[in-house]
């Protein structure tokens, strides 16, 4: 499978009052063709701002600089506009987190529905309408004709989604990124809303960056894995060799902290993660996570290199001093 | 006509970024941001300059005037301010029509201004936010009848009720206060109305409830700290609609009767004189427009500081 | 903790079972509490109904957590909404500690019942410092002199563990975590019986979620305190809680111990609920027991 999408050192800086603010410090990830890859994290990991880079929707004061951004060979930093927004709802798409106001209230559901495809050169109105309702009846909405003519506030929230997802669609992207989209949704239309969009990427041969914080969702629809913390990727691996065997301390306590029926004991404390996450204000050096890490010493005052701990040609990268790699080879990457 | 915001009360973060950014700030009491960013914006810092010259030459007048803004002396009538050949230092801004020294008028009159506008501005801001704070957060049929309030209120053109009811009373500067104080209050009622209606789901607001707080306690200590940012900017502007008004009503005679100097009055008192003798009306009318000028700065600067985190 | 089969007769759960250990100390008992909507239709057409919460009969044992697990318009944000007093039920009675009481009467149930809320942003007032939000409910209620009341408010933040420096700050100066132990000393203060926690952790890290559930797990060994925990993680549910009530569009359709809710339940909602619960377990994807995309 060749790749898609490929991120090297991504930063992204916010000036604020009190200092730079270090949202996303150099991370690196790919995305193959037709896979699902999810950024798993916790608030202020910097995954949101991470999605928003990649798609160009940066707040105008955030500084976004990278070694490469490239879509399909293409590089996405520095393109002009024109271009972007070709890219833009064509082979990249996005879904939001918030059912409630990623949709325009002003426009009908048709109209917005068909507004991406119709830039296409050489589409015709009536194509563009039946795919709309085709993708509409895909993605479980009945009457999928009448919608058409509705606007968002007819719908609940769980058919909103699922408008937004028809409409990541339309024009048959090769990426969809989905920032937490189930994550405001029932817990019942969630799982519901995941199977659907684990088959349509299958079918579609869609790739999709899944951004959650949710491991449970992660565990169950992912294809990869890298878990973000503090504006980093600390590890990156299959998801069957993530939970089975993680090899960074976070990870390691993010899973431990979470009750689970069968492994944790009811009515017994939980294993939390002891401290809170470091300003990332100003300047920031050496393991982010030692201030909350039990195996910490005075080696991790140095930046941590990336190091492959899985044997052969799989892949497992964790971004720590005590990992060990499986081989000699060491993945030095700048922090 | 400026638009007062009320997205600057706390709510909860809504967008990735604002949430993003509450992670990772270094936190500072609120009051303080407040002042760093107050101070970063010019246009506040200007307007509140000016004013400050304004008021604090209001307050220093008997010190600061050279002359007795009462003393007539008909030999000295007319006579021109300093930049004009026949002008002298002993009159800085001229003389008037009774040879009262224009510097003292002016200076004095800006105590009248700023009288009226602060006393209008706090009777209109206690009854309009009153009005307001009920009428969100009680709903129903509460709200029905002070919103029904309000809008007679609005239907009222202020400037024709002003003049006809002063003309019934006669004017002066109690009536005058009172006068505008009590048709002045609307836009504080709009505005607290929309806010409290924000703040009233607040989760805050029902655990002030669980614990047993008085209704009353909530609307004074829960409620009105909250939206007071948003007062703050809708009591600037209506000190300068104040303001604005008294002038007009002492131009047309129905405001502060002579001799009491006043910034309206004093155009009127000139109107006769305009092409021969500019400057009787162009001072007091550039007094006025610079200090509802200041005073537009300031509440355009404190409704712009008010703008939640990363919405800028 | 209660291991007793407790159930109570309930006219909307379809499995009866017989009342038991009549000795056991309630401390919250709700009799067939309904809140009814009217909606108007215009002025010529019938007004319709919306039962936000039907015929509710429930009992908290004293010393027990109580889990009340359902998705979004179920009823049972209403349904804590009537027990704090803050909405009036259209029908039925709250009983606190075997006395009936008017929940709408706030300053009188505030010593026995507190609520914890959902979001840490929201559930502090922003203009006040911590020590005066934890020492407001003493204030109300006219307990201890002042100094008295400032070691209260020391004591019981020093179990919640905020450390001292916080006391004068500002809730925008705390994390979501340190904002939810504060609304938890302030719920505590006033030492009540009952804690009503509607969704206490849902808008925090998982990582911090950890260590609110062990600090309130805590306080109720240390405290003898009742919880009723509301949440749709059932995850947390399953952690903590002893019995299980499941609430569908106003009605409680499930009511059993912990053990047998999760690994035998009975009711279909109930089923479908549980298998939407997606546990961190790779391998088992999205399971055959998720229903296909609804038509709707």
């Amino acid at each position: 499978m060749s790749i898609l999408l490929e991120v090297k050192n991504l930063r992204v800086d916010l000036p604020t009052e009190n200092g730079m603010l270090h949202a996303v410090r150099g991370i690196d990830f790919q995305v193959k063709r037709g896979e699902m890859l999810c950024l798993v994290g916790e608030s202020g990991c910097g995954k949101s701002m991470t999605s928003l880079a990649l798609m160009g929707l940066l707040p105008r004061k955030a500084i976004c600089t990278a070694d490469r951004m490239a879509f399909d060979g293409t590089e996405l930093l520095g393109l002009p506009d024109k271009k972007l927004n070709q890219l833009r709802g064509q082979r990249m798409s996005m879904i939001f987190q918030e059912p409630m106001t990623s949709l325009n209230p002003a426009y009908t559901l048709g109209n917005q529905l068909c507004e991406a495809m119709l830039e296409k050169p050489g589409v015709t109105r009536a194509e563009v309408r039946e795919r709309a309702i085709y993708l509409l009846h895909r993605t479980g909405i009945s009457n999928a004709e009448d919608r058409l003519r509705q606007y968002p506030h007819q719908l609940s929230g769980g058919l909103r989604q699922r408008v937004m997802i028809a409409m990541a669609l339309m024009c048959g992207p090769d990426l969809i990124i989905a920032d937490e989209p189930t994550t405001a949704l029932d817990v019942t239309i969630q799982a519901q809303i995941l199977r659907m969009i684990r088959e349509l990427q299958r079918e579609f041969g869609t790739a999709v960056v899944f951004i959650t914080h949710d491991l449970g969702v992660v565990s169950r629809i992912a294809d990869r894995v890298a878990v973000m913390y503090a504006g980093q990727v600390v590890e990156t691996a299959d998801v069957a060799q993530l939970f089975a065997s993680p090899q960074h301390p976070y990870t390691r306590g993010l899973l431990n902290c979470i009750p689970v029926r069968g492994k944790t004991l009811p009515g017994s404390k939980l294993q939390a993660i002891p401290g809170v996450v470091p300003s990332l204000v100003g300047h920031v050096s050496g393991c982010v996570f030692r201030n909350r890490c039990a195996l910490a010493d005075a080696a991790c005052e140095q930046d941590p290199p990336m190091v492959n701990t899985a044997a052969g040609d799989k892949v497992h990268y964790a971004r720590c001093h005590k990992a060990t790699a499986a081989d000699a080879v060491q993945l030095n990457e700048a922090a | 006509m400026t638009t007062i915001s009320t997205s600057s009360l706390p709510t909860g973060p809504t967008t990735q970024t604002s949430s993003f950014l509450q992670a990772a700030i270094k936190p500072v009491p609120p009051w303080r941001r407040m002042i760093n960013r107050m101070l970063g914006h010019r246009g506040l810092v200007l307007g509140a300059a000016i004013l400050a010259v304004i008021v604090l030459a209001a307050l220093f007048a008997p010190w600061l005037t050279p002359h007795d803004p009462f003393e007539q002396n008909v030999s000295q009538r007319l006579i021109p301010p300093i930049w004009n050949a026949l002008g002298s230092w002993d009159h800085v801004l001229g003389t008037d029509k009774l040879g009262r020294d224009y510097l003292s008028r002016l200076i004095y009159g800006a105590r009248v201004s700023l009288m009226i506008g602060c006393a209008a501005a706090l009777i209109s801001g206690v009854i309009g936010t009153t009005l307001g704070v009920l009428a969100g957060y009680f709903g129903g049929r509460v709200d029905a009848l002070i919103s029904y309030i309000i809008t007679t209120r609005l239907s009222m053109p202020v400037v024709l009720v002003a003049l006809a009811m002063a003309s019934l009373v006669g004017g002066s500067l109690k009536v005058v206060i009172i006068l505008l104080g009590l048709l002045l209050w609307d836009r504080f009622a709009v505005v607290t109305r929309s806010a409290t209606q924000q703040l009233r789901d607040a989760e805050f607001i029902a655990a002030a409830k669980a614990i047993g707080a008085s209704t009353p306690y909530i609307l004074v200590r829960e409620i009105l700290p909250n939206i007071m940012s948003a007062l703050i900017v809708v009591i600037t502007l209506e000190m300068a609609h104040a303001i604005l008004l008294e002038a007009t009503l002492s131009f047309l005679g129905l405001g502060v009767q002579p001799p009491t100097p006043s910034w309206g009055l004093m155009v009127s008192e000139g109107k006769s004189y305009m092409f021969f003798k500019p400057w009787v009306i162009v001072i007091p009318g550039v007094a006025l427009a610079v200090l509802v000028l200041a005073i537009n700065l300031v509440g355009d600067g404190l409704r712009d500081v008010n703008a939640p985190d990363g919405r800028n | 903790m209660n291991e007793l089969v407790n159930e109570l007769v309930n006219d909307s759960a379809p499995a009866e079972t017989p009342v038991g250990a009549v000795g056991a100390d309630i401390a919250l008992e709700l009799c067939a509490l309904s809140k009814v909507y009217t909606l108007k239709r215009g002025m010529f057409k019938a007004s319709g109904e919306i039962k936000a919460v039907n015929e509710v009969s429930l009992r908290l044992y004293r010393g027990e957590t109580l889990g009340l697990v359902g998705e979004s318009g179920c009823g049972k944000s209403t349904l804590a909404k009537i027990l704090l007093g803050l909405l009036e039920p259209t029908a039925g009675n709250v009983l606190i500690n075997g006395q009936e009481v008017d929940p709408t009467r706030r300053k009188d149930n505030a010593r026995h019942i507190q609520p914890i809320f959902q979001d840490p942003y929201s559930s502090l007032n922003p203009r006040k410092t911590v020590a005066e939000i934890v020492g407001l409910p003493l204030q109300l209620h006219r307990i201890g002199s002042a100094a008295e009341q400032r070691k209260s408010v020391r004591t019981i933040l020093d179990l919640v563990g905020m450390p001292e420096r916080t006391y004068a700050q500002y809730p925008n100066q705390l994390s979501g975590g340190q904002r939810q132990r504060v609304a938890i000393a302030r719920a505590l203060i006033l030492q009540p019986d009952i804690l009503i926690c509607d969704e206490p952790t849902s808008a925090l890290d998982v990582s911090v979620q950890a260590q609110i559930l062990n600090l309130l797990l805590d306080l109720k060994a240390e405290f003898g305190l009742t919880y009723l925990f509301i949440s749709h993680d059932l995850g947390v549910v399953e952690h903590l809680v002893d019995r299980v009530a499941v609430m569908h569009k106003g009605s409680i359709v499930e009511l059993e111990t912990r053990e047998k809710i999760f690994s035998d339940a009975q009711h279909p909602y109930t089923r479908m609920l549980l298998s939407s619960a997606l546990t961190p377990e790779p391998g088992l994807g999205l399971g055959p027991d998720i229903p296909e995309p609804a038509f709707t």
